[in-house]
């Protein structure tokens, strides 16, 4: 079986491990880094290993961070009436790209998903409720999981829970929650979009 | 719209295939187990992406190798196509039109309809609804693609919903709700596309069976899901999901989803009687080939075109009388292959066809055919 010295076996071994990486990627990846410089192949089990040892998830959002709460909860200029809920860190570094949101977020850390053995426990759900709760102030909670059958539930699961929340300060009002709206992605063709993405921008077409 | 040719390479028993075909009438003749089969099973899998046989594509690729392939060149009105599926062990499979390669492979459904005709297809009245579901659901999915979408969003739910039934852990009654509303709302779209469908097919196979039997039997496909499904959308959704609410205790005690359309059935009745049951041997078989039938003409008319036709040695059960109708009716349109063991199964059309011999996947022309 063994083709390669041991170490090389090990290295593609664990490559492959990773996300997205057969053996040929493995093999492409491995090789490459033999060829840099001692120092690169250094360098990168550093950043791994730095990563690894300082990243831990916010302690509102569990966004990660190297501290205990991330740079968004820190800041002070963040509307804190409105909290989206996201999947996962990277979802909250696509919404921050937009420069749009100025809101705070909640990562779920994935979706319900019984088949893969997921349930409320195994995301920071009760997190999120007591913060709507505890935390006051929130007046929409904005869902923005995935646009897949297991996000949809889990939003609306999300739903039930939020539901007839008090908002702080405001006798009588309660808590909005929202989903994204799902549709056309800009700059791109009527005619190539599939029956589902148009029936669904259809479907929440707006007055112009 | 014709399949001109098709190639194999390494599909079923073919190491590499390569046939040109007659616009209207093929035929394929030979021993059992040379490959005859596998030729419609390739011309089906460039019409659905899939075997109308096989339970995994991976059954198709030929022993011992990691992918096999089949391409076929269509001749449509606008011009030439070349359609190429590929499959490949333990990875997905492939879809190329006109070589490129195309992301979503429900790209083909209905651009070529097929449908085919087995000695199977008694199985559509004598087996369970299992058979008839998919049936309905190939009929539909070749008309209408956004049904596809549906399909597979129900069936996820599905299972995620099965499965949560089967932890059988406290606290997922309110997980339950989550999964309710997906499976009600695609639930509700699977039920009113499919009561559509069948009520037209009902039509064509009523006029099927009185064509093959030439007097007035009346024959009537009846959708019957496990709920009311009449309406708009939102108000089948809507009592769906009452009934979902319904089944609760039932579902909680067998640890699995009792209401909605994975239960669904196709009613078979001739002169009011359930076929399945008080059928004879003869009406069960006549009743399939109506089915089919029926499922020829809807295709027709939904996807515009007339679609191939894949007769599997079915020829060779039907008595002179029906060869003649058969023969006749596929003279109206549409391309047809036929498999058969002997040249005598087929007297009526043997003169109108381009013939093969197929003889351990070796596929040879006999007769070009007409102005072939």
């Amino acid at each position: 079986m063994a083709e390669y010295p041991p170490s090389l076996e090990r290295l593609l071994h664990e490559l492959e491990k990773l996300p997205g990486v057969g053996p040929r990627s493995a093999q492409r990846l491995a090789f490459h880094m033999l060829k840099q410089p001692l120092e690169a192949a250094k360098a990168l089990s550093a950043a791994l290993l730095d990563a690894r040892t300082r990243l831990h998830p916010c302690r509102d959002c569990f966004n990660l961070t190297e501290e205990t709460l991330c740079r968004i909860c820190a800041q002070a200029t963040r509307d804190r009436a409105s909290l989206l809920v996201v999947e996962d860190p990277s979802d909250v570094a696509a919404f921050e790209r937009t420069r749009e949101y100025h809101g705070l977020y909640h990562v779920l850390g994935g979706t319900l998903s019984p088949l893969e053995g997921r349930g409320p426990q195994d995301l920071t759900l009760d997190a999120l409720v007591s913060r709507v709760q505890k935390d006051g102030g929130f007046k929409e909670v904005i869902v923005a999981t995935d646009p897949t059958v297991e996000g949809d539930s889990t939003g609306l699961y999300i739903q039930q829970l939020l539901k007839g929340m008090p908002v702080h300060g405001e006798p009588g009002r309660t808590i909005k929650v929202s989903r994204l709206a799902r549709g056309l992605p800009s700059g791109g063709d009527v005619e190539y979009a599939d029956e589902t993405t148009l029936l669904k921008a259809l479907e929440g077409r707006r007055e112009i | 719209m014709h399949v001109r040719s098709l190639r194999l390479a390494h599909f079923r028993n073919y190491e590499s295939l390569e046939v040109e075909f007659h616009p209207q009438l093929n035929l394929f003749l030979g021993p059992n187990a040379q490959g005859k089969t596998n030729v419609l099973e390739a011309l089906y899998c460039l019409s659905t992406t899939r075997s109308f046989r096989a339970a995994s594509d991976e059954e198709m690729i030929q022993f011992g190798r990691e992918e096999g392939a089949v391409e076929g060149i269509l001749q449509r009105e606008e011009g030439e196509e070349t359609i190429r599926m590929e499959f490949r062990r333990s990875r997905n499979k492939v879809l190329w039109v006109n070589r490129k390669k195309q992301k979503k492979l429900s790209l083909l459904l209905g651009r070529l309809p097929a449908v085919v005709f087995s000695p199977d297809d008694l199985f559509l009245v004598k087996g369970g609804p299992a058979l008839r579901r998919r049936y309905l659901d190939m009929t539909v999915l070749q008309m209408d693609q956004g049904y596809l979408t549906h399909l597979q969003q129900y069936d996820r739910a599905l299972k995620q919903r099965n499965s949560l039934l089967r932890q059988r852990s406290p606290g997922t009654e309110s997980q339950l709700a989550a999964w309710d509303q997906p499976l009600a709302r695609h639930g509700a779209a699977l039920m009113l596309k499919r009561g559509e469908v069948a009520k037209r097919l009902s039509d064509f196979a009523g006029q099927a069976l009185r064509d093959l039997t030439g007097d007035a039997e009346r024959f009537e496909v009846r959708y019957e899901p496990c709920l009311p499904w009449e309406g708009l959308e939102s108000s089948v959704a809507e009592k769906m999901l009452e009934a979902l609410a319904g089944a609760r205790r039932e579902e909680t005690a067998r640890g699995v989803t009792v209401v909605g359309p994975h239960r669904d059935d196709l009613g078979l009745w001739v002169n009011g009687q359930l076929l399945r049951k008080f059928g004879s041997q003869g009406q069960q078989r006549t009743g399939a080939l109506a089915l089919k039938l029926a499922q020829l003409s809807l295709l027709a008319e939904g996807c515009h075109t007339a679609p191939l036709v894949l007769f599997d040695d079915v020829m060779a059960e039907l008595d002179e009388k029906r060869q003649a109708f058969f023969l006749n009716r596929l003279r109206q349109g549409g391309q047809a292959f036929l498999t058969g063991t002997s040249p005598h199964d087929f007297s009526a059309a043997s003169k109108a066809a381009r013939i093969f011999s197929v003889e351990l996947g070796r596929v040879q022309w006999v007769q070009s055919g007409p102005e072939g």
